[in-house]
């Protein structure tokens, strides 16, 4: 270690966060992480509710058809006419769950297609360059920065980048080359807008193209490459 | 305080050297600490490694930056870092370490942040160009470059002249 290091850690020791930041900073780390577990609590708790509602209305629904085959009284008419209900009301629900859905699916297939055709167009990349950095300096028109997700750290040559869109919003189009096979690989960057927050994590292979939709950091990721 | 409590303040006080070693203040290094605790405590729960805290506040950093430079209300100025508060002047005991940290703040920020990252996180050059994106070559250029700066910087005139003054200040103290 020359004596340059030794003042250099010295001063370095000297910089430092007082005891009362530190805990401060602990306790909104524990607040934080709290308030992320009791939400994946509640989201679970509505998702083994949901369940618990269909099995009730598959189990009325039956019971309702055995009633009225039997033919029971006033009292059981009046039973019949609330399970009915709920049924129908369950019904709706479910309806209206599936309707939701079935735009999301929708999107998301919409998306999975955009990618494969952005990756097989092999469009004219507007910057060249081997550092994410450097990219990332060119362009200025994204509101984001550009930052490798996890995946890509290792065994990955970048080899340049354009502006795309990806559902409707401006996105980076990464070009790379994997290390050991040669092979190129896209990487599709955007902000998480409020359409894309739906779609968590899906993987599908579009005609020998196999592409991936993710996100991480606060950023939607999408990767395509040959099959 | 535990285990547990003091190996998270330990990760938090190396995480504020990097951020006071990016952004060059107490107050921008202790905003950038606490918005980077909390997102990586979200997101991969509250014993997060040192390599995905340094580099949340890198992204963190980087983005702050280029706020300021498309909404230029407070400008980012490097030469700022010369002038050091009040707080940290007083931190500073030794003239040694006034001088040192005068020397630091000439660099610029890639380069202070190579060195930081060497010296003191004692990462290699090719875990320092992973982190900040950059090639091995250029890191142990950076390093380089930082440390002959530094020297030239602690025997330059201008530099014995500061450590002057800040030596007659303490025995005035």
């Amino acid at each position: 270690m020359t004596e340059l290091d030794k003042r250099l850690r010295r001063y370095y020791q000297q910089t430092k966060l007082s005891a009362e930041n530190i805990e401060e900073f602990l306790a909104a780390g524990d607040a934080a992480q709290k308030k992320s577990d009791s939400l994946a609590e509640a989201t679970r708790s509505v998702a083994d509710k949901r369940d618990l509602l269909e099995q009730e209305a598959t189990a009325a629904a039956i019971q309702t058809s055995n009633s009225t085959d039997a033919g029971v009284g006033a009292s059981g008419q009046r039973w019949t006419i609330i399970r009915l209900a709920t049924a129908a009301v369950l019904i709706l629900s479910l309806g209206v769950f599936m309707r939701l859905y079935g735009s999301h699916v929708e999107r998301t297939e919409r998306t999975l297609r955009e990618v494969a055709m952005n990756h097989a167009t092999r469009l004219q990349l507007e910057f060249h360059g081997e550092s994410l950095a450097s990219l990332d300096d060119n362009m200025q028109l994204l509101p984001f920065s550009l930052v490798l997700p996890d995946r890509l750290y290792e065994g990955y040559d970048i080899i340049g980048s354009r502006y795309c869109s990806l559902s409707g919003n401006l996105a980076a189009h990464l070009k790379f080359r994997e290390s050991e096979s040669g092979r190129s690989v896209s990487l599709f960057v955007t902000f998480l807008a409020d359409d894309l927050k739906r779609i968590q994590s899906e993987r599908a292979d579009l005609d020998g193209i196999g592409v991936e939709l993710w996100q991480e950091g606060g950023l939607f990721y999408a990767l395509a490459q040959q099959s | 305080m535990d285990d547990r409590a003091s190996t998270l303040a330990l990760l938090l006080q190396a995480a504020y050297r990097y951020a006071h070693t990016l952004t060059g203040n107490q107050d921008d290094a202790q905003d950038l600490v606490h918005e980077g605790w909390l997102r990586v405590v979200e997101r991969h729960g509250s014993t997060p490694d040192k390599a995905l805290l340094f580099r949340v506040i890198r992204n963190l950093q980087i983005d702050r930056y280029r706020h300021s430079q498309r909404f230029p209300s407070e400008s980012f100025d490097e030469q700022r870092l010369v002038g050091l508060t009040v707080e940290e002047e007083c931190a500073l005991s030794a003239a040694d370490d006034r001088l040192l940290a005068a020397g630091l703040a000439r660099l610029r920020r890639v380069e202070r942040e190579a060195l930081f990252l060497s010296v003191i996180e004692g990462y290699t050059a090719e875990e320092i160009a992973r982190l900040t994106d950059s090639t091995r070559g250029t890191v142990l250029s950076l390093i380089h470059r930082s440390r002959l700066k530094l020297r030239r910087w602690l025997l330059s005139d201008e530099g014995r002249d500061l450590k002057l003054v800040a030596s007659n200040r303490g025995v005035r103290s």
